[in-house]
């Protein structure tokens, strides 16, 4: 987009955010991504209309039954229905996403907010405890967390958002210590505004940008590697309908029924591609210095 | 140079202490007795409690604990298995080497086939072929690494019979986990190296060489692709220690007995000293790897300075 139009669309008298959420929707990945998140969406929202059978409903007689007919995507090695298990593993899949998403955003923005504002000897301390979190390769350390908590969903989910966490701070940390040295805060400050006053009305909507673009970036990476622990034993427990578990018992029979290996694996693609090409469409948008 | 190096080192101290700290807690957290977890489902008398609490040293003060666990692992000794009993030390010795063969083999797809489809797709922009490679590298880095193994293994292994479906005996075994790796990492340097060859071909000495008349493809190999590859080697110098995060889960989807598998093994037997030994040692393998590329990546780029 030029310069001029930018210009021109800023003179509309639009608010800030309708204006990203116009110059976004001009993405054509955006587009394509948002698409696909509306119907994940919708799947999870509408899945006791959408799903054909009882995700837990096992039939001994009805073993691995290839798809088309009665079963859509054909059933497991429980005789339950693939189709509505992986309708039903939408909702678990978001909410993969939004929790671990929200525990690395809200402990993220709020630690890097008071590490960048208190400064001093706090701040130096703290960013070194966030450096050695940083050594830890990501999925090492959430197989690490998972250790220690115990395999189940939820300490999944957990492992995922406090591995996350430190990446958050940095940032919010970074733009803090910006944001600090502006003028206008100095001129808060003068009136007498209290502290957290000034953080949470003058310095967080001035941050927020880079904080949403980092996260729609690791909302994809959250259900990848959420899913990764369940597929080995360390995430969702079966009978739970979670992609990556619905993987599990695959392998074993992969050459008798392919399409346990197929359709929840593209289910787990699909989701992730969009929210990856949404992800870079808000980046492009929002911070263009970190275009390409 | 060597200032900078020694400087790099030095800092890195602190960060090591720090990883030790959190390891070691990693035990020390755990929510309940840890003999009682270890000894689940055993039938277990005071004695034997008694025995395993002396034998992992959990009858000693916690900071005594922890400088016995640093002393010991600095001598290469990070304590013995729950489970097998034996060293864990020798066990990450005997399994280190898979893994390592394993994540080279992956590093070296990626770093061919992403900067050969980077350049390929900077060149030929806005058309098919950048498009596709476009689509291609996205689709990489939106695939879970443990599906693309099942995918390959049930094509090449199960349904063509040309690999072997797991284990570690012979080059064979290598190849469907080293590709799995591979190219999802590909996925990710195609998409940086496009982004950087597109920077330097817009730069003024690109337009002085084209103008000098120099052929197109001297221009691109000679002039270009060198001053691109300095961030590119960058992202797949941190690329190889992401691939040893990565390599856990294709090393389980292959039955691939490299440290991997051992993990998963030792968190399914709560086998906490051998839990801490492998977290310890691959993250020391992953900070060692980085500082290597930060220093390669200075040595590169004329344009640091090292004060």
């Amino acid at each position: 987009m030029t310069a001029k139009k930018e210009n021109e669309e800023r003179n509309t008298g639009l608010s800030v955010g309708r204006l990203m959420l116009k110059r976004l929707w001009r993405k054509g990945s955006a587009r394509i991504g948002g698409g696909i998140i509306i119907l994940l969406i919708l799947m999870a929202i509408g899945a006791p209309f959408i799903a054909t059978h009882d995700p837990f409903e096992m039939n001994i007689i009805g073993r691995l039954e290839a798809p088309g007919g009665e079963h859509l995507l054909g059933t497991d090695e429980m005789g339950r229905d693939l189709f509505s298990r992986i309708i039903y593993g939408s909702r678990i899949t978001l909410q993969i996403g939004i929790i671990s998403v929200g525990i690395s955003l809200v402990a993220g923005t709020l630690l890097g907010l008071l590490s960048g504002y208190l400064g001093g000897t706090f701040d130096l301390l703290f960013m070194r405890l966030v450096d050695i979190l940083m050594a830890f390769p990501g999925f090492i350390l959430a197989l690490g967390i998972v250790a220690v908590l115990g395999p189940s969903l939820q300490n999944a989910m957990i492992a995922v958002g406090i591995s996350g966490i430190a990446g958050y701070i940095r940032t919010v940390r970074g733009s803090t210590l910006e944001i600090k040295q502006e003028v206008y805060i100095e001129a808060i400050k003068a009136q007498g505004a209290k502290n957290r006053r000034i953080l949470f009305r003058h310095v967080l909507p001035n941050i927020i940008s880079p904080v949403l673009v980092m996260a729609t970036l690791q909302f994809p990476a959250a259900i990848l590697s959420a899913a990764g622990l369940s597929f080995i034993g360390l995430g969702a427990q079966p009978p739970t309908p979670e992609w990556g578990a619905l993987l599990v018992r695959s392998r074993v029979y992969m050459e008798l029924a392919p399409w346990l290996v197929n359709f929840p694996g593209v289910a787990i693609l699909f989701s992730v591609l969009g929210f990856n090409l949404l992800g870079n469409a808000v980046r492009d948008v929002f911070d263009p210095k970190l275009k390409h | 140079m060597l200032e900078y190096i020694a400087k790099r080192i030095f800092l890195m101290v602190p960060v090591l202490i720090g990883i030790s700290i959190l390891v070691f807690l990693m035990r020390v957290v755990v929510p309940g007795d840890p003999v009682d977890i270890m000894l689940y489902g055993q039938p277990s008398t005071e004695e034997n409690r008694a025995e395993l609490r002396s034998f992992l040293g959990l009858d000693q003060p916690l900071p005594t604990q922890y400088f016995l666990f640093v002393g010991n692992a600095l001598r290469g000794d990070l304590g013995r298995s729950i489970q097998t009993r034996q060293p864990v030390a020798s066990e990450i010795k005997n399994r280190f080497p898979n893994t390592f063969k394993l994540t080279i083999c992956s590093l070296i797809i990626a770093a061919f086939l992403g900067v050969f489809t980077g350049v390929l797709s900077a060149v030929k922009k806005d058309t098919w072929v950048d498009l596709a490679s476009m689509v291609a590298s996205l689709i990489g880095v939106s695939m879970p690494a443990f599906w693309l193994g099942l995918i390959l293994m049930m094509v090449f292994s199960v349904n063509l019979g040309w690999f072997p479906v797991m284990g570690s005996e012979t080059w064979k075994h290598l190849v469907l986990p080293s590709l799995t790796l591979g190219l999802i990492a590909a996925a990710i340097i195609s998409r940086m190296t496009r982004s950087c060859m597109l920077d330097v071909l817009q730069k003024d000495y690109i337009k002085t060489a084209r103008s000098k008349g120099l052929s197109e493809r001297r221009v691109i190999y000679k002039h270009s692709l060198r001053n691109a590859m300095i961030p590119v080697i960058t992202i797949i110098g941190l690329q190889f220690g992401y691939l040893l995060g990565g390599a856990v889960i294709v090393e389980i989807v292959f039955n691939y007995p490299g440290i991997g598998e051992a993990a998963l093994n030792a968190i399914n037997w709560r086998d906490f000293p051998m839990i801490q030994g492998l977290v310890l040692f691959i993250t020391v393998i992953f900070v060692s790897i980085n500082l290597a590329v930060d220093v390669i990546y200075s040595f590169l780029n004329p344009q640091i300075s090292y004060d």
